[in-house]
């Protein structure tokens, strides 16, 4: 029996913004969009479902007098991404 | 990115992808360690000049350069980090307190060279004795103050520290193999006089800072290009 995969996580710019996290202390919101190369819009709408389900926390602040959005990866975050790429791995390798 | 259900291979490709990117995206600059390796090389072979040239800098040292150097060379690699950085990896509160301690020694270490000898000295007086001097073949005995000897050499010890860390940490070669030949170095520098201590403390700046900072350099000015042409 398969494991669910992770609705949250099982989608492309969400799974992309805590694979990126995941590899660093924490981020500015225009580094995860040029990473990301999604549109500003779509990635606040993203960014707002993964702090909602508990998985990144997100930090807005000035910097020089401009607003900077921070988002570093949560605890719940990091198990759920390990959660989320061991039930991956069951299904690419079923038979172990 | 559009926003899209993945297959579970898309979705294992866009893990490695991304972590990656992250990886990429948080190069050292290089510009501390530059700064750093040719403040101490510049010192060292001043030092170095001064004895083999018999030359009188007066009362200029060209160690306290520096001490001096410390100062504008944390605020230039503040500014351009904070110019620059969009994204803080895990090791870099760690290395960030690794240097400023490996800073603040060296400040204490300057310190320590000045203190003692007068120290010694003053203690020495009170207890009515002093530190003399006597030549073998003429018997003939002078006083002198009480010094550190070859404080060089202490420094490389320390100097070795931060690089090999930051090397090992950081996985930066050039800096791991600069570290290593400061070892060899200060070893060396165990059984010369201190006009050769300054040149190996010289090639020591080169070595551990200088060259893995142009390395470092290149390798972020390449990382930034090819962000620009993505």
């Amino acid at each position: 029996m398969f494991k669910e995969l992770d609705p949250i996580l099982h989608s492309q710019l969400r799974l992309a913004v805590v694979s990126l996290l995941i590899g660093v202390k924490e981020a500015e919101f225009t580094f995860i969009k040029e990473k990301t190369q999604a549109t500003a819009g779509n990635l606040s709408v993203q960014i707002q479902k993964l702090k909602e389900a508990g998985y990144i926390d997100v930090v807005k602040q000035f910097k020089d007098n401009y607003p900077q959005t921070i988002c570093k990866i949560t605890p719940e975050g990091v198990t759920a991404f390990e959660a989320y790429v061991a039930a991956l791995q069951e299904y690419l390798t079923p038979n172990q | 990115m559009a926003e899209k259900q993945l297959s579970e291979q898309e979705s294992l490709r866009l893990i490695t992808e991304m972590i990656q990117k992250a990886k990429a995206g948080v190069h050292e600059n290089g510009v501390g360690a530059l700064l750093w390796g040719t403040t101490v090389g510049i010192a060292g072979f001043l030092g170095f000049c001064k004895y083999q040239f018999n030359i009188d800098y007066a009362w200029f040292d060209p160690w306290s350069l520096c001490a001096l150097a410390l100062i504008p060379q944390a605020y230039l690699v503040h500014q351009e980090r904070k110019q620059q950085r969009k994204a803080k990896s895990h090791q870099q509160d760690l290395l960030n307190a690794v240097w400023s301690i490996y800073g603040l020694s060296i400040f204490l270490m300057i310190f320590y060279f000045n203190i003692i000898p007068s120290a010694t000295a003053a203690i020495l007086k009170a207890n009515g004795e002093e530190i003399v001097r006597r030549n073998i073949a003429t018997g003939a005995i002078v006083s002198t103050s009480p010094n550190v000897f070859s404080s060089l050499s202490l420094l490389m010890i320390l100097y070795a520290i931060p690089t090999l860390i930051t090397g090992i940490g950081m996985n930066i070669k050039s800096m791991v193999v600069g570290g290593i030949i400061n070892i060899i170095l200060f070893f060396i520098s165990l059984y010369v006089t201190t006009q050769y201590d300054n040149l190996l403390a010289g090639f020591v700046g080169i070595f551990n800072w200088f060259i893995p900072g142009l390395i470092l350099r290149k390798k972020y000015l390449k990382a930034q290009q090819q962000q620009l042409h993505v």
